[in-house]
């Protein structure tokens, strides 16, 4: 069986083509500058650091602050998270990789610990192993319940999400998960395979070139890690084993140190490494700020890493209160992933759903929870978008607008909006929702297209209330979030 | 409302394209297309519009990309080799079951489809395809193929530069086309969309089921949105310039979708399902130059036999299918394959009846009118750098032929130099 069971697609010399970022936005013609208001730097926070955010908990984490806020989602034990019913309630099978795909989908709607699940989708992208190759449980009658490895592997990520990089690497390296996925099992000595040892280095840790452009390891360091891996195993019932006789105790010489290395030894190699701290702290800034950060603004972050001997906590409350984080440069600077659309869509609808189809569609945008299409996980950036993903993409969005019966998502309850906010006017529905879903960053242009969008028919009738039954409602008013959602900034994050 | 000016800063400082934007940029992209081109002559590529006696005007290229690094040493088996078996104790492939090619290769047992065409003279494989300093990363080594450069340092995938350069003021979105969900890098560029499509039948813009009489007004609306966006953002070009190639894309799609039928069974996977969306866009006349598909699964560190023979049965039935579809539809003589992969294998095995990342490995060209044979010096499996083949033939001379001969493409100036090409397109003698 092939690790790389799916197309590839990361591209590193093609990453120009997925940010093209112009540097600072000088004519955002038309709108306000953005990230001013607390409000506006909160919603940012909660689209990077969770999946967006309901009116209610927007306004509830804006009396908090930014400050607040940050304090709040990192120190997320001290909220308790209801989900259980919730997911017993979806009747979902989770020997199979489509209710795998909606139990975590609906974690990302429903929990209110968001940033502990969006770090676990960082480690999922990051520390890559997929059903692909690791496989579903299959119960039999003499074993009826066989371990699901990529629900432990995802149960580690969520356990540790925020813990510090060596004992993330020492769990990592021992997840059964992995251990199947880059075939660490099928490392023994005198008959190395040297899967997980290169890309626990290039993809995990280092990088194939560190900051100063020069590569970070030698194919001899490849062969002389998986030595170091050798006898790393599993049992009959597929946990973790160290199979003594297996292992090669041999000297071994890595990053030009010599001694008798172990796995264990390696990861505290792989920490020292002066291309690590740069590596991780450039993926997780990148994961929640912008892409190719500035030198000058990583740096401080690097050090904090070092200082707090790999600190993933200290690192990533660096990242969200830091003055790049708040700056025009990072404001929807950001491709959704379609696990973000479809989780931000649902919260701020407050969609009661059980999430049935959505893995689906979240496939079909590009992405299947659980089996990412390679070990280096989603790409992202722009190549989030083609002709097919951005089809996805707005027909979904429609989709969901559009039920009026289904058996798994109640309607959005739009009407209830124009109660609550007492929306009298095509131009206070056109506003509010902007303000809503947009920090109200859109131009004349782009107002005057929904607005005549709205009136075109005739169908809301100055003066009078409105019902939910009338065509303004049933179907202008679907049809303006449906054209709100499918806007090229609310595709950004 | 000032004029949006439209910067796109690549980052390694290759190029700034600039542009004005006064209609809804669904008209302009295939203007501004054409702008760019109207510098550059009319020597990139002729079109049919343009030069309709042209003998390159209505070929097809179809790139199969073979994901995860296929090894070459078993597909295309160098069964009189005895350093091959030596090398090769449980992953070699018994002679027995080799399908003869001659006194020295065979190949796989799974690719009885692709032998056949050998038989016909449709093949010719070319051996030892690679390039200077090897890197035995997936990721590194798919950049270098995907953008045909060593250093790693383009910022457009090759093909995407060969195809932007036969659209002219029509636009063309089917100027490339990849089939499948996901855009190859290869077709990537910044300004200029190729279609990626998985399912021709869902291949629309879904209206409000209950209000079908609001579509129209729905899609003027996501136009002008679109048309809006402010250009100064990331994303803003691919998000605006994604979804004006859709718009345009659909309509077509679905009537040679409509239109389609195919003359085989095409095998019932992902890759003979997306054999046979390319087939459509080639029978439907949509101007594909080049089509793309992609088959992963090739990275084989353990259990190798099972998986490998999965694979290449799978491609060998589809191409096979494929083929014989193009044959029936009066089409085979406008297409030529290409296969690649980003590396071989290790010459001798891992302990896992797997093997490791190596280097140098053979490309298939299938097509009507080409040299069938062997093409390139066949590896030594004696000489070997470090465990690992040396690469006889540099992937760019492959690309170059193509171009040159196939698509009447400037090779040399798209790659920025100059490459000797092999003779399975002209005159020559296969090896």
């Amino acid at each position: 069986m092939s690790t790389l069971s799916g197309q590839y697609h990361s591209s590193a010399a093609l990453v120009a083509l997925r940010t093209t970022i112009s540097g600072a936005a000088e004519s955002r013609s038309g709108r306000g500058a953005p990230l001013v208001d607390e409000r506006d730097r909160v919603a940012h926070l909660l689209r990077r650091a969770g999946f967006g955010y309901s009116p209610d908990e927007l306004d509830a984490y804006a009396r908090l602050g930014v400050s607040g806020t940050v304090d709040a989602l990192l120190n997320f034990q001290q909220v308790s998270d209801d989900l259980d019913e919730r997911l017993q309630r979806a009747g979902l099978d989770l020997n199979k990789a489509g209710d795998m795909q909606r139990w975590w989908l609906l974690r990302m709607i429903y929990t209110k610990r968001p940033l502990l699940e969006k770090m676990t989708l960082f480690w999922h992208g990051l520390l890559v192993s997929g059903t692909g190759k690791v496989g579903l449980p299959q119960p039999k009658p003499e074993d009826p319940a066989p371990p699901n490895l990529m629900m432990d592997q995802n149960a580690f990520f969520r356990s540790h999400a925020l813990a510090d990089l060596a004992t993330i690497l020492k769990g990592i390296s021992r997840d059964p998960a992995m251990v199947v996925y880059l075939d660490v099992r099928d490392n023994r000595k005198g008959k190395p395979n040297e899967n997980y040892s290169r890309e626990l280095m290039e993809l995990f840790t280092l990088g194939v070139t560190g900051p100063d452009g020069q590569p970070t390891f030698s194919e001899r360091d490849v062969r002389e890690v998986a030595r170091a891996f050798t006898g790393w195993s599993l049992d009959a019932e597929r946990k973790f084993i160290f199979r003594e006789g297996q292992h090669d105790g041999g000297g071994k010489t890595i990053f030009g140190k010599t001694g008798r290395f172990g796995g264990d030894d390696v990861i505290g190699l792989l920490i020292d490494h002066p291309a690590c701290a740069p590596y991780i702290c450039r993926r997780l800034f990148s994961f929640f700020a912008y892409d190719d950060p500035e030198p000058a603004v990583l740096a401080p972050i690097v050090d904090l890493f070092r200082s707090s001997k790999g600190s993933i906590r200290a690192v990533v409350r660096a990242i969200l209160t830091s003055p790049a984080f708040y700056s025009q440069r990072a404001y929807r600077a950001k491709a959704k992933s379609p696990a973000e659309l479809i989780a931000g869509v649902a919260r701020v609808l407050q969609l009661e759903t059980d999430a049935s189809t959505f893995q689906t569609s979240a496939k079909r945008m590009g992405q299947a929870l659980f089996n990412p299409p390679n070990v280096s996980g989603w790409p992202g950036g722009a190549s989030w978008f083609n002709t097919t993903t951005w089809l996805e993409r707005v027909n979904w969005v429609n989709r969901i607008l559009t039920i009026r019966k289904d058996d798994h998502t109640r309607p959005a309850a739009l009407f209830g909006f124009v109660q609550r906010q007492g929306l009298a006017t095509p131009e206070q529905a056109v506003e509010y929702f902007l303000r809503l879903l947009l920090d109200g960053q859109a131009s004349p242009e782009q107002r005057q297209a929904l607005l005549t969008y709205v009136k075109d028919g005739d169908l809301w009738k100055a003066g009078q209330p409105l019902r939910e039954t009338d065509p303004a409602v049933d179907r202008k008013l679907r049809g303006l979030v449906y054209l709100i959602m499918a806007m090229p900034e609310y595709q950004l994050a | 409302m000032a004029l949006p000016s439209r910067r796109i800063f690549i980052q390694d400082g290759f190029k700034i394209v600039s542009l004005g934007l006064a209609l809804p940029h669904i008209f302009t992209r295939a203007v501004q297309a054409a702008g760019q081109d109207a510098g550059r002559g009319s020597d990139v590529m002729r079109t049919p519009e343009t030069q309709s006696n042209d003998p390159f005007a209505n070929r097809t290229l179809i790139v199969v990309q073979m994901a995860g690094g296929n090894d070459g040493l078993n597909t295309v088996v160098p069964y009189a080799d005895g350093l091959y078996y030596q090398n090769r104790k449980n992953v070699g492939v018994p002679e027995g079951g080799v399908l003869k090619l001659d006194d020295r290769f065979g190949l796989h047992p799974a690719m009885g489809g692709v032998k056949s065409l050998w038989d016909a003279g449709k093949v010719a494989i070319v051996h030892g395809v690679g390039y200077p300093n090897p890197s035995f990363s997936h990721f590194k080594s798919m950049d270098i193929w995907q953008t045909a450069n060593p250093e790693g340092k383009a910022s457009e995938g090759w093909l995407a530069k060969l195809v932007k350069g036969s659209v002219d003021r029509r636009g063309h979105p089917f100027a490339g086309f990849a089939a499948g969900g996901t855009l190859p890098p290869a077709l990537m560029s910044p300004d200029f969309p190729i279609p990626a499509v998985d399912n021709a039948s869902t291949f629309k813009l879904l209206p409000d089921p209950r209000y079908a009489v609001d579509a129209p007004a729905r899609q003027n609306a996501l136009v002008q949105l679109y048309g809006g966006v402010s250009g100064d953002g990331p994303f803003a070009q691919v998000l605006q310039s994604t979804q004006s190639s859709t718009l345009e894309s659909i309509g077509q799609l679905q009537q040679v979708h409509a239109a389609y039928k195919p003359a085989v069974e095409y095998p019932k996977d992902g890759f003979g399902a997306g054999l046979k969306l390319l087939a459509e866009t080639i029978t439907g006349d949509l101007g594909v130059k080049v089509g793309y598909i992609t088959i992963g699964g090739f990275d084989t560190h353990s259990n190798q036999k099972n998986q490998q023979a999965r694979l290449l049965q799978s491609l060998s039935d589809g191409l096979k299918a494929f083929w014989d579809d193009l044959t029936a539809q009066g089409k085979a003589d406008n297409v030529m394959v290409m296969s690649w992969s980003e590396f071989g294998r290790r010459v001798g095995e891992n302990g896992s009846n797997g093997t490791d990342h190596g280097t140098a490995t053979p490309q298939f060209i299938i097509g009507n009118g080409i040299k069938g044979g062997h093409w390139g010096d066949p590896v030594s499996l004696s000489d070997l750098d470090k465990g690992n083949l040396r690469h006889t033939t540099d992937f760019r001379s492959v690309y170059s032929t193509v171009m040159d001969g196939w698509l009447g493409a400037p090779a040399e100036k798209l790659l920025g130099a100059r490459f000797p090409t092999l003779g399975f397109l002209g005159p020559g003698q296969a090896s």
